[in-house]
């Protein structure tokens, strides 16, 4: 049995913990540069929003309707994210986060009812953080998902569903014709791994709820479609078919790349840009414990300004050996700068991916060994000390000199207006609360 | 909240777990607000007092909703410098 534990508009929700204000009130949260819609509250979707609803188009909402447009604030949702989640592994013994704003427990073999456990888990995030859950549990992971849809949708929309699965459904605990009654309301598009284009399909042939698509015969709609609905049916029928992953599996490459706030010209600025994102990735990488083979870097202009001459190139360079090294993977990106880099444009993006990823501990040595297994060791240290100390005092507390000397205002950083503090992250982010 | 120890510019560290008790120092939100205030419950009516007895109580009136946020467990009290 498995439960699937998921924030309700998480962002939004993170945000109006220390705001207040933002109750009762449409919110949205926007993506990089202030660009898109990318969290919605209930009120937000009531007037209409769509999901990546672009904000110059939203934006006279605000005077219309009141409507609340904020920057993401990832160190935020971050921390609200694991505060979330280690409340929510208590509900079982093992825990797959799935994504910052859900995860599923394994509940298998926990005596008592697991209805009210969920209930009580639930109002314990509620107290605790201050975040709004729903809590969906079923005997597979498609189904937990879609017990957590219908927990969801019983709350926001009243009528579709009946009004007691609101917040927690547990499918687990009902009859046979009560989860074909839940099954024959649920859409087919709404099932966890029917994308739009197979549900059109099914739609096509017939197929246009949960209930319909589970008495499916698992073959034929392998011959037809796929072997990844023929699992959905399988698991729709209560068969576990998709693994619990507690342990996700590392990373086969690791990417850090950004849009500008503004049209970026200089070279300068670029390799400031670059040794940044070097540094970022180089991070990711020793976290997850490997090395890099190889480094990939590009520039490029942007397709939405049509009135600028258009640029865009990458290259990617082997290093001399496997390494998770800053300086070296900085290196190797400014020498793809150097050699790509042309004047005249204007520059919205830049980005660099690791490639050819491995366990640290599988590592070659070229030609002149001892020297450099030394030399390696004493590198080693020094990223860890970096690491240790960026941890400690801040990312950015000691960086590279080509990543550059400001800190807030670089002509490469992110357009990011609309932010809030970061409340729980930043001593200088503290709400402030009157006596 | 002087008298509770609590200056301007201190800072408060709340614990949204704890179950507020009489005599609790709290965070309350009113009115799209946060106070500080002691947390005071009789015959389940809640009022927010201050450590100083010149500034009146809080009771939220009708159509108002106050919200315990969290209970103040310490406080930080910082010098100039």
């Amino acid at each position: 049995m498995y439960a699937l534990v998921d924030g309700n508009n998480f962002y939004v929700s993170c945000e109006r913990v220390f705001r207040p204000d933002l109750r009762d009130r449409p919110v949205v949260v926007l993506s990089n540069n202030d660009g898109c819609a990318i969290a919605r509250s209930n009120e937000a979707k009531a007037i209409g929003i769509k999901m990546g609803a672009p904000w110059f188009q939203i934006e006279k909402l605000q005077d219309e309707l009141g409507l609340v447009g904020l920057s993401a604030n990832f160190p935020l949702y971050a921390d609200m994210s694991d505060r979330m989640m280690s409340l929510a592994a208590g509900l079982g013994h093992r825990q797959e986060i799935y994504s910052i704003d859900e995860s599923f427990v394994d509940v298998t073999g926990i005596r008592g009812d697991l209805t009210e456990r969920s209930r009580k888990v639930r109002s314990r995030i509620l107290q605790w953080t201050g975040l709004p859950t729903c809590i969906g549990l079923g005997p597979t992971k498609t189904l937990a998902k879609l017990a957590n849809h219908i927990a969801k949708t019983a709350e926001r929309k009243p009528g579709v569903y009946p009004s007691l699965h609101a917040q927690i459904c547990n499918l687990g605990a009902l009859s046979k014709p009560e989860l074909d009654a839940l099954l024959l309301a649920t859409d087919v598009g709404d099932v966890w791994g029917v994308g739009r284009r197979i549900s059109a399909q099914l739609i096509e042939a017939g197929v246009s709820n949960a209930l319909d698509l589970s008495k499916l015969d698992p073959a034929t709609v392998k011959a037809r479609w796929s072997v990844v609905l023929e699992r959905t049916v399988r698991e729709l029928q209560g068969m576990q078919c998709i693994d619990f992953e507690d342990s996700p599996d590392d990373k086969k490459q690791i990417a850090c790349t950004r849009s500008f706030g503004q049209p970026v010209t200089e070279r300068r600025h670029l390799q400031e840009a670059l040794s940044e994102f070097a540094s970022r990735a180089a991070e990711k990488l020793r976290k997850q414990n490997g090395h890099a083979g190889q480094v990939l870097a590009f520039i490029r202009t942007s397709p939405f300004r049509q009135n600028d001459k258009q640029y865009s190139r990458s290259a990617v360079v082997p290093l001399p050996s496997p390494t998770a090294d800053t300086a070296q993977i900085a290196e190797a990106a400014i020498a793809i700068l150097h050699a790509i880099y042309k004047s005249g444009f204007n520059y919205a993006k830049a980005g660099i991916m690791l490639l050819d990823l491995q366990p640290a501990t599988r590592h070659q040595y070229t030609l002149d060994l001892e020297d450099e297994a030394l030399h390696n060791e004493a590198r080693q240290r020094l990223m860890q000390t970096l690491d240790g100390v960026n941890k400690r005092y801040g990312r950015g507390t000691i960086k590279l000199a080509s990543a550059g000397t400001q800190t807030k205002h670089s002509i490469w950083q992110m357009k990011q207006q609309r932010k809030t503090p970061s409340y729980t992250t930043d001593w200088d982010g503290l709400r402030i609360v009157r006596t | 909240m002087k008298d509770a120890g609590i200056m301007d510019g201190s800072v408060v560290l709340v614990d949204k777990a704890i179950q507020p008790r009489n005599g609790h120092v709290v965070v309350a939100c009113i009115d799209n607000e946060y106070l500080c205030k002691y947390f005071m419950e009789r015959a389940g009516r809640i009022r927010l007092k201050a450590a100083n007895n010149t500034y009146p109580d809080i009771t939220p009136k009708d159509g108002q909703t106050l919200e315990i946020w969290g209970v103040v467990v310490a406080s930080i009290l910082q010098h100039k410098c």
